[in-house]
């Protein structure tokens, strides 16, 4: 669907079914197992089709569409949709956010929208999600989260043990430092330049040929 | 180990606000400190960790077999932990309707927990959670806003709160006081406060917590007003209410092990 046109009735009708399912999972632990089950079973195409006909789709006990192309993951039904303005786009819809989203000077409070990453239990494990996600699923991941997780990481993980991200540090600076942090974590340890010994440079051998 | 279940059948008077500060205040005096969510609502939840109905939950304890160890989650404050709620326990009162000894199963989960202190977040309701949470404590905490309407409830509630305790058998549960809270220093204010004074005299705490919109931004930066603004009015209101409902709870209380919910 491209960024500027308005979602199609029967995509805005997907959507919804979606987001009907996804409630259906968050009050069903057995029916989020089996739609995880399913999930992980089916092979995940380039272009997943559309179901033929979406107006007959219902939610349905067991899922009857394959639910592609969403990764598994251990908590699917982690994140609900709070608000979302009928106003917004469908694909706005399903993006995961917690960021207030700011169209205009007015206030608006945040709309929660959407899946979260997979962000485990209690404090986030950044090293973990660059190990899994990469660069780009660890920044996702952090984009959910307020100042108050970020400091948390930043403390539980000793991110900063000289202290140098005071009380003043921004949002923005908190996830760089974290991301930095994952990185160099995740770094192969740099290789020791050998020192050549004396006596024996290459040209020598060429002299000796 | 103490455990206080914070509560008012009122919503909007400050129950999360106080759950999670209050917390974070006791954690800063050195204590371990555990809060339970349980109000379906999950704002405690989200105050502390920033996730919105996380599962695993609060609902597995109560409903299946899982334990309080397998839903424990570190939070955005040292020191103190969570076990998160999520909005399946909106629907508990049914599930849990048909089932034995319903109210004891959260001070059943509790039992032998080692925290200083748990601080159990209640709904807006008197159903089976704040049956559970009151089963589970051994003081109450009753926060009220100086609103007309929640003085009117007032009498109702502690007299509810008193009953629950006679029909539940928990002789040593007791009312550890009334926080007025959003308190407004103005001419109503200061008049509603002076009602409240005359009626409940010592059950009110000394602490007055203002309103004070620091303690919404908290909240927005998953924080507690602690961590967010500790020198503001709000901030040394809910350290002060730390060292009140210390002193109030007083020392080790009696273990569940020899309350009716040991033995059943």
């Amino acid at each position: 669907m491209p960024d500027d046109a308005a979602p199609e009735p029967h995509e805005q009708h997907f959507v919804r079914w979606l987001r009907a399912l996804a409630d259906a999972v968050e009050r069903d632990p057995a029916l989020a197992a089996r739609v995880q089950q399913e999930a992980a079973a089916t092979p995940v195409s380039d272009e997943p089709a559309l179901p033929p006909d979406l107006a007959t789709l219902t939610v349905p006990d067991e899922p009857a569409v394959p639910i592609a192309p969403a990764a598994p993951s251990e908590t699917l039904v982690e994140t609900v949709e709070l608000r979302t303005p009928a106003s917004e786009p469908a694909e706005a819809a399903i993006t995961p956010t917690l960021r207030h989203t700011r169209r205009s000077s007015r206030y608006g409070p945040p709309s929660v929208t959407g899946r979260a990453a997979d962000l485990g239990t209690g404090i986030p494990d950044p090293f973990a999600l660059y190990a899994t996600g990469g660069e780009d699923g660890l920044r996702r991941a952090l984009d959910t989260l307020r100042i108050g997780s970020l400091r948390a990481i930043i403390r539980a993980h000793g991110i900063d043990p000289q202290g140098k991200l005071g009380a003043g540090a921004t949002e923005k600076r908190l996830m760089s430092a974290i991301i930095a942090a994952a990185k160099r974590a995740s770094a192969p340890p740099p290789r020791t330049p050998r020192t050549p010994r004396k006596g024996t440079p290459r040209t020598q051998k060429a002299e000796h040929k | 180990m103490t455990a206080i279940c914070v509560a008012n059948n009122k919503g909007g008077v400050g129950k999360t606000t106080t759950v999670v500060n209050l917390a974070a205040g006791l954690a800063r005096q050195g204590h371990t400190v555990l809060v339970v969510d349980a109000d379906g609502q999950g704002n405690a939840t989200y105050a502390l960790t920033g996730r919105i109905h996380p599962v695993p939950s609060l609902y597995d304890v109560l409903v299946d077999k899982t334990t309080i160890q397998q839903v424990l989650w570190t939070t955005n404050e040292d020191n103190v932990w969570l076990v998160p709620g999520d909005a399946r326990l909106q629907n508990i009162d049914v599930e849990l309707a048909a089932r034995a000894g319903r109210e004891w199963k959260l001070a059943k989960a509790l039992a032998g927990q080692t925290f200083d202190y748990i601080v159990i977040d209640t709904p807006p309701s008197l159903g089976v959670l704040t049956q559970n949470a009151l089963a589970a404590a051994h003081g109450v905490v009753v926060p009220i806003s100086l609103t007309e309407f929640s003085l009117i409830g007032m009498d109702k509630l502690l007299a509810t709160i008193d009953d629950l305790g006679q029909e539940l058998d928990i002789p040593d549960l007791r009312l550890l006081g009334i926080l007025v809270t959003f308190f407004e220093d103005n001419k109503l204010g200061r008049e509603t406060y002076g009602i409240l004074e005359k009626k409940f005299e010592e059950q009110l705490f000394a602490t007055v917590v203002p309103k004070n919109v620091k303690l919404e931004e908290a909240h927005r930066r998953n924080e507690s007003i602690l961590a967010f603004a500790p020198n503001g009015p709000a901030g040394q209101a809910y350290a002060e209410l730390a060292r009140e409902v210390k002193k109030r709870a007083g020392a080790e209380q009696t273990p569940y092990s020899r309350r009716r919910a040991g033995a059943r």
